[in-house]
């Protein structure tokens, strides 16, 4: 986890390797040098428009790059994309909200993913799904409605529909998105919990760094380039920020100071 | 009734019977992904696929068939790759097609086309064989959706969520949109090319107001479909309107007094 241990091949979930992806004409993602340890938190960080979902896209294998080599698990990101080792969650606001779903029905999705064709969830199979509610805390609310969730509950599901397949990494869009910031910590702890728990990988993507940093292994700075990638204290430009503004300042930092983040 | 005793009458009422089950369960997956226009687009579509067929003095039907089915993947393919985005591709290949069959029908001259009975749906033009094809359209689509319910349902909730968990999305949306092409140009006869489109839109919208599960807004979609098109063929029989007109303007009717209830029932 993040450890001194040297850099084994075995040791490492996702490797991009001087990877370019373009859009249309356009270069999204210039010379990417990603590597990603197994049970490792990484945040990547970066203002809109800076390449953070495409980069996660490429990961999972939707966006193909033109240069430049993606690992994942050790194969291509092709090889591993229908095979549920990868948990993903878009941004929350692409879940439309009057769709007729029970939480129970939205986690049960991935169960039905690897039937049959006609077969039913078997006990073990509802049982299974009321444990993964269980570890998101999501447990009595299995009858309710999925659109009448907050968002930080939709979240809870939809990761906990991902763990239904145990997936091995796990990839968040902004998932701190229209949280206030108390649910936003309770959201990272329960993140670093089910890395322990569950041995996940963890990457997700934000546009702030407020509490991710108190939790994450290492952040990466994106503006097509990654700008950095370490540990979050190595990313402080001074201490004095630091004592003036307390945690605030990983904030502060990524919005005004780190050179990715500082618009041109 | 001596209503039954008309075989136009009694192809019609199975027609009606028929294509209520189809609508009511292809209008939900077609309103939770979105494609609602791709419906309209495609009922548009059929007047240039029939007038090719009239022109070509090949079967108005199998062409219409084929030219919908084509246009359909092809506007699929085209919003994939990210060329043009999706109302922009249904709103061009809608009018293009509108136009060539226009163009080809005048061309045509000899021929009296029944117009109004394309566009507005004519139940006289109901035959044997129209309810045989709908027949094997149920079949086939009821086999489909059992099958791939869930993850039909998983796709249209979350497309990306379950290409990661092993779903084939691009298989069963492409079989999706086939399905919708064929079973609007199905039902084009009995409904005609305009109205078509609401049966794509009014099933699942109405099943929406009523249940927050999607079994039951299926269920209820089903049930709406066949009050309309049943109800709306002996009000037109005994009113003297087109069918499809009176099945549509019925059914919106219900619809939005269906919306009223449902938005006092909220607030009480």
């Amino acid at each position: 986890m993040g450890g001194g241990s040297s850099l084994m091949n075995s040791d490492i979930a996702v490797l991009l390797d001087h990877v370019w992806v373009r859009y249309n004409s356009s270069v999204i993602l210039e010379d990417i040098i990603l590597h990603v340890r197994r049970e490792e938190i990484v945040s990547i960080v970066g203002p809109n428009g800076s390449g953070k979902t495409t980069l996660l896209k490429t990961i999972i294998g939707f966006t193909k790059p033109f240069r430049g080599r993606v690992e994942v698990l050790g194969t291509s990101p092709e090889k591993v994309k229908n095979t549920g080792r990868i948990g993903y969650l878009a941004q929350s606001s692409q879940y439309d909200a009057n769709f007729p779903v029970s939480v129970f029905d939205v986690v049960a999705m991935t169960r039905y993913s690897q039937k049959g064709f006609f077969e039913t969830l078997s006990g073990s199979d509802r049982k299974l799904i009321d444990a993964q509610l269980d570890k998101v805390e999501m447990g009595d609310f299995s009858e309710q409605h999925f659109g009448s969730l907050s968002g930080g509950q939709k979240q809870r599901v939809l990761i906990a529909r991902a763990l239904a397949l145990k997936p091995e990494i796990l990839i968040l869009d902004e998932p701190s998105t229209g949280l206030d910031s108390v649910a936003q910590d309770t959201f990272y702890h329960m993140l670093v919990r089910l890395r322990d728990e569950e041995h996940l990988t963890i990457i997700m993507v934000s546009h702030d760094i407020g509490g991710v940093s108190t939790v994450v292994d290492t952040v990466a700075c994106l503006k097509k380039k990654i700008h950095f990638h370490g540990k979050p204290s190595e990313c402080i430009p001074t201490e004095a920020l630091a004592r003036v503004f307390g945690k605030d300042v990983y904030f502060l930092k990524h919005d005004k100071n780190c050179e990715t983040c500082r618009d041109e | 009734m001596e209503l039954f005793g008309l075989s136009f009458f009694q192809n019609a009422l199975i027609m009606s019977i028929l294509l209520s089950f189809l609508f009511g369960v292809l209008s939900f997956f077609i309103v939770m992904r979105k494609m609602s226009f791709l419906g309209a687009g495609i009922a548009h579509t059929a007047f240039g696929g029939v007038a090719l067929g009239i022109f070509l003095n090949i079967n108005p039907f199998v062409s219409a068939l084929v030219f919908c089915i084509l246009t359909a993947l092809l506007i699929d393919r085209l919003v994939q790759r990210g060329r043009i985005s999706f109302d922009t591709g249904i709103g061009i290949f809608f009018a293009f097609s509108m136009a060539l069959g226009a163009l080809l029908i005048s061309l045509k001259k000899d021929y009296t086309f029944d117009l109004m009975g394309y566009l507005f749906g004519n139940i006289l033009g109901v035959t044997v064989i129209d309810t045989v094809m709908a027949g094997i359209a149920l079949i086939l689509f009821s086999l489909f959706i059992i099958i791939f319910l869930h993850r039909i349902l998983f796709m249209s909730f979350d497309e990306e969520g379950a290409m990661v968990s092993g779903v084939r999305t691009e298989f069963l949306g492409t079989l999706l949109l086939v399905f919708l092409a064929s079973i609007i140009v199905i039902s084009i006869k009995m409904v005609g090319i305009i109205l078509v489109s609401a049966l794509v839109v009014l099933p699942a919208s109405f099943g929406v107001l009523i249940s927050r599960d999607f079994r039951k807004v299926i269920f209820w979609g089903i049930v709406y479909t066949l009050v309309i098109m049943v109800g709306g063929l002996f009000l037109s029989y005994y009113l003297d309107t087109p069918v499809g007109a009176t099945s549509v303007t019925a059914g919106t009717l219900i619809y939005f007094i269906g919306f009223l209830i449902s938005r006092v029932h909220s607030r009480a």
